[in-house]
């Protein structure tokens, strides 16, 4: 499903190099939940972004379902994105002038998906997060929890194979982080990938499988509590 | 239902429109007024081009003239009728006559014609009163009648050739829209047959023959070749003939000035939607720049770059044709307008002012087109950024000024931190600056080339007479109390032809729009100081010598110094050394002889056409009673005076000819302005706005509102002073290229480049306070909203 092959990025800052992620090498099987752990600093979100195609490796080859990311420009690997990969953020990053319903009907919208089938999808999506009945109000008039059932909704309305959370309960209280991590699972019980960035230990009992990043490279990679076998490496 | 029907990115479109509206509204008004001034000039010359050349057509203007030595005869008329290649042929003839108005006497010129009502050439139309003119009247130009301050049934005080003052009735009004207006010109435009011309003492034949040739090409080229053959098939069969006159084809004498005067306006309209683009672009760049992380979620959900680009040059699409259809029918009643401001100035009719599709569709494709070209820039800058990038652009990077921009003051860190929108602003702005300052640049360099009339000439009136008058009586007009002094000067008109050929010249029936002139200049003398284009000034010794006039250079083909140039005059021919060219602005072409070799030249030596006169008077009040004196003595000695221009007349006459351009220019200087003050007031509003979060976290390290509404006006301050810098140094070259275009159209030679002082302080006055303002407002409000909000802020 995800392989990485001595996958590096190196950003300039300064006058000085930093090496965000130092020779990875990594494969991740189909329908695993994997939980990427680490302090700040250790390279989890640089590696969120390569897996998402949001960034770009300064060495090293990164395959995500057959598509060798490196290779895609800017349009195909948005294309990419839309069709295969669900990416949620710790900020949401909802679109504020757009209601709940628009916001999650955006990436079909962009994939040129039927309008009366995008909206059929959307209020079910909805429905299955718990807030179809928030569905016509502005993200703002929505709790942090509500907001980030908005962004999983879209994260997994176009039925995405892969979903990469980055620190997706950092802005949650512990009772509605619970909750979220339910649907988390849910997602992965139905056979998808999954991979979480979280710098919190507690969440690793719900993987498959968790890897431990630091400076940049890997300092552990362990079976989690979920108790399924992850292809490793 | 209708909610769900938009798809979700053109509902953001829709919304981040209502949300930016006051930005929104500032883009739409400044492609409004471009647009509107594309619209207006656009259409005006639309119509104007269509119907001067109606007008003009309208009067069956004749393909030539040809000047004869005696009245043309009804056999002759027949026989040139009768010539396979003639059309039409008639017989006319031009007196140069002098009306009375007021105290003053101005020339005017007399059409006669054996009959008014059957003419086929040259025709005029009545407008009022009696047609044809009662016997024993004339008939005047419309535009006449104002001039010489009379009306239908009114009578005007007349001298003709050779004849006493005498009074005549005016009986009617006519329309001659193969004339330029009498304003313009100072002259009087009288219609008389020759039967009346009688009757009031002038025994005249007819000397014109006005003829309109079969034409297999219809050129310039091709009439005088025709013309040239006609007058030497008379000439062989005896009949005199002294000169063809060939003027442009099938155009109006100011066409050419009024199409590349409208040409011009346009010209400065589109760099008004120029700058209305780039305000659009920069707009957009400053609005992308806050929706940097929105983009960068859309394109994480899968929008692509093409998607994202499309958005945003919908908008631009939208919002210029929306503008288009908001200035096209203001835009077409203003070119309605402008063209009847334009035509009255020209003295023709605007039967027909309907306005093509193309109006329309060039409105429409430029209010489109050219904001989406300029602002594909920053759409596409937007549109290509990363998710990467544009997820961690936190706005305080300096990019692309590296470690040397750690050095800069604070201010100017600030403002390179986005060195693409400092370079859009700073284009806008001093765009803006430098077209505002040109056009009062080049309205002085107008005023300047015409005060350069007056500094050149250093006499009072210039009188021609109707034949060679003898230098002791012309020497005795000193006599007259306040005149210092009467310099004689050979006058003659001449044309570019080479000897044993008929004279030919390309000048308009009213004997004054293309015409070229042979003058003796005294040599030594002081009376006029035109300045050396090349070569050097005339001498005693250049028996051979020519100097010409920038005009009439232009007319012999720009020829070098040194080279012969053949000119003819009254049938006399000579070919002359080019020995200088001087720039004589306000003067039609004119051939520089020395004045003893133009008199033996001419065979009338001791005798003069002309004289140049210098008054003892101070005020123009002065002047004026000295020339009525100078007339007396002139009309108490029975001198046959031709005409008298006073030289106050001739700087009027050529001031009113683009009158309406200069005010055309100001009108456009001052929408330029407002376009500048609107993209001066969004950027700098915009600038603030983006630093709202910014100011949060200065109020948090605690700024007071005071301190930070100085920190950004002082930085608004410094963008609309290195603008205002830009823009006075960027107009100085483009004030040199309209200097010589305008002044190539009006005076066949650059206007002078004049800065006057006042242009940079209205524009440093307008740019300090638009800027301060437009600072002062958002940074008042950004200081007092709250830490939590202004930290909200993405």
């Amino acid at each position: 499903m995800i392989s990485m092959s001595k996958l590096a990025r190196t950003y300039r800052v300064g006058d000085a190099d930093f090496h965000a992620l130092n020779g990875i090498d990594l494969e991740i099987a189909r329908g695993s939940f994997v939980a990427v752990v680490g302090k700040s600093g250790s390279g989890k979100t640089t590696l969120a972004n390569l897996v998402t195609g949001i960034d770009r490796p300064s060495a090293g080859r990164i395959v995500v379902e057959g598509s060798d990311l490196g290779a895609l420009d800017e349009s195909a690997l948005a294309r990419w994105r839309g069709g295969k990969v669900g990416v949620v953020f710790q900020s949401f990053q909802l679109l504020p002038t757009l209601t709940v319903a628009e916001n999650v009907m955006l990436p079909m919208d962009f994939l040129g998906v039927d309008a009366r089938l995008s909206r059929e999808r959307t209020m079910e999506i909805l429905a299955k997060v718990g807030i179809v009945d928030q569905a016509a109000k502005l993200p703002l008039a929505l709790s942090g929890g509500q907001q980030q059932r908005v962004a999983i909704a879209r994260a997994l309305v176009n039925d995405p194979v892969l979903l990469v959370a980055d620190e997706p309960t950092g802005n949650l209280d512990s009772r509605t982080a619970e909750d979220v991590l339910d649907l988390f699972s849910e997602f992965a019980d139905g056979g998808r990938t999954l991979l979480l960035v979280t710098h919190e230990r507690d969440f690793s009992a719900r993987a498959d499988r968790v890897i431990t990043l630091r400076d940049g490279r890997i300092d552990g990679d362990v079976s989690g509590g979920r108790g399924r076998n992850g292809g490793v490496r | 239902m209708s909610a769900w029907s938009l798809p979700p990115r053109w509902r953001k479109l829709v919304r981040d429109v209502v949300l930016e509206k006051e930005r929104t509204l500032l883009m739409f008004a400044a492609l409004v007024v471009s647009l509107f001034a594309i619209a207006a000039i656009y259409g005006g010359r639309q119509i104007l081009q269509r119907e001067i050349r109606t007008n003009y057509l309208s009067t069956q203007p004749a393909m030539c003239t040809l000047e004869m030595g005696e009245g043309i005869s009804a056999d002759l008329l027949d026989r040139v009728r009768d010539r396979a290649d003639v059309e039409s042929a008639e017989a006319h003839d031009v007196i140069q006559a002098r009306v009375r108005v007021g105290e003053d006497w101005l020339p005017m010129l007399v059409f006669a014609t054996d009959s008014m009502g059957g003419l086929r050439l040259n025709r005029y139309f009545p407008e009022r009163g009696a047609w044809p003119a009662r016997p024993g009247t004339f008939l005047l130009e419309r535009t006449a009648a104002p001039v010489l301050e009379t009306e239908v049934d009114a009578s005007i005080l007349v001298k003709l050739p050779g004849g006493q003052e005498q009074e005549v009735v005016v009986s009617g009004l006519v329309h001659d829209p193969g004339l330029s207006p009498a304003y313009q010109e100072r002259f009087g435009y009288a219609y008389a047959t020759r039967a009346t011309l009688s009757q009031l003492g002038l025994e005249t034949g007819l000397h014109e023959l006005r003829v309109s040739f079969h034409l297999d090409r219809r050129d310039r080229a091709e009439i005088e070749r025709h013309a040239r053959t006609l007058a030497d098939d008379l000439a062989r069969s005896g009949v005199e003939v002294h000169e063809i006159r060939v003027p442009a084809f099938e155009k109006h004498p100011h066409q050419l000035q009024m199409e590349t005067v409208l040409l011009m306006l346009l010209l400065f309209a589109c760099l008004a939607l120029f700058l209305s683009a780039i305000l659009v672009a920069t707009t957009l760049s400053a609005w992308l720049a806050r929706q940097t992380r929105e983009l960068a979620v859309m394109k994480a959900v899968g929008a692509g770059k093409w998607q994202i680009a499309g958005i945003y040059a919908t908008f631009v699409v939208v919002l210029g044709g929306a503008a288009s259809l908001v200035a096209l029918p203001a835009g077409a009643h203003a070119s309605v307008a402008f063209a009847g401001m334009i035509s009255s100035m020209l003295n023709f009719t605007l039967a027909d002012v309907h306005l093509t599709w193309s109006n329309t569709a060039i409105v429409l494709v430029a209010g489109v087109l050219v904001p989406l070209v300029v602002s594909l820039f920053p759409v596409w800058i937007a549109s290509r950024s990363t998710v990467r990038e544009a997820l961690t652009e936190w706005g305080a990077r300096v990019p692309g000024v590296g470690s040397w921009g750690a050095r800069l003051p604070r201010t100017l860190r600030q403002l390179v931190r986005r060195p693409r929108r400092l370079a859009l602003s700073l284009a806008l702005l001093a765009s803006s600056g430098a077209i505002f300052l040109t056009s009062l640049n080049v309205r002085d360099g107008w005023s300047a080339n015409l005060d350069k009339i007056h500094a050149v000439r250093h006499y009072d009136v210039e009188v021609r007479f109707r034949e060679p008058v003898a230098d002791s009586v012309l020497a005795a007009l000193e006599s007259v109390p306040g005149i210092d002094l009467v310099q004689t000067w050979g006058w003659s008109s001449a044309s570019l032809s080479k000897k044993g050929e008929i004279d030919l010249v390309h000048v308009w029936p009213d004997k004054g729009h293309g015409s070229l002139a042979l003058l003796g200049l005294p040599v030594p003398g002081d009376l006029v100081t035109f300045p050396l284009i090349a070569g050097r000034w005339l001498r005693p010794s250049d028996t051979n010598g020519l100097m010409l006039n920038h005009i009439a250079w232009i007319q012999a083909g720009r020829p070098e110094i040194g080279s012969e140039v053949a000119v003819g005059s009254e049938g006399r021919n000579l070919a002359g050394t080019l020995v200088g060219v001087v720039e004589e602005v306000g003067s039609p072409g004119v051939v520089y002889l020395e004045r003893g070799v133009y008199s033996r030249f001419m065979a009338n030596e001791g005798r003069s056409r002309m004289i140049r006169v210098v008054t003892a008077a101070r005020t123009p009040q002065e002047r004026s009673s000295l020339l009525r004196d100078l007339e007396r003595a002139m009309s108490d000695r029975g001198l046959p005076v031709q005409m008298a221009i006073p030289f106050s007349e001739l700087r009027t006459a050529i001031g009113d000819h683009m009158k309406v351009l200069i005010a055309s220019l100001f009108a456009l200087a001052g929408l330029i302005a407002f376009v500048g003050m609107l993209g001066l007031a969004s950027v700098t509003g915009m600038g603030v706005m983006e630093r709202t979060r910014e100011i949060g976290i200065l109020k948090t390290l605690g700024g007071t509102p005071g301190r930070i509404q100085r920190m950004v006006v002082s930085e608004a301050l410094l963008v609309g002073g290195m603008s205002w810098f830009l823009g006075c140094v960027l107009a100085v070259p483009l004030t040199l290229g309209m200097d010589r275009l305008i002044g190539s159209l009006g005076f066949l030679a650059p206007l002078p480049l004049e800065i006057p002082l006042y242009g940079p302080i209205v524009w440093l006055v307008l740019v300090i306070g638009v800027s301060g303002l437009a600072g002062w407002i958002p940074a008042r409000r950004a200081g007092n909203i709250t830490i939590v909000q202004a930290l909200a802020e993405v």
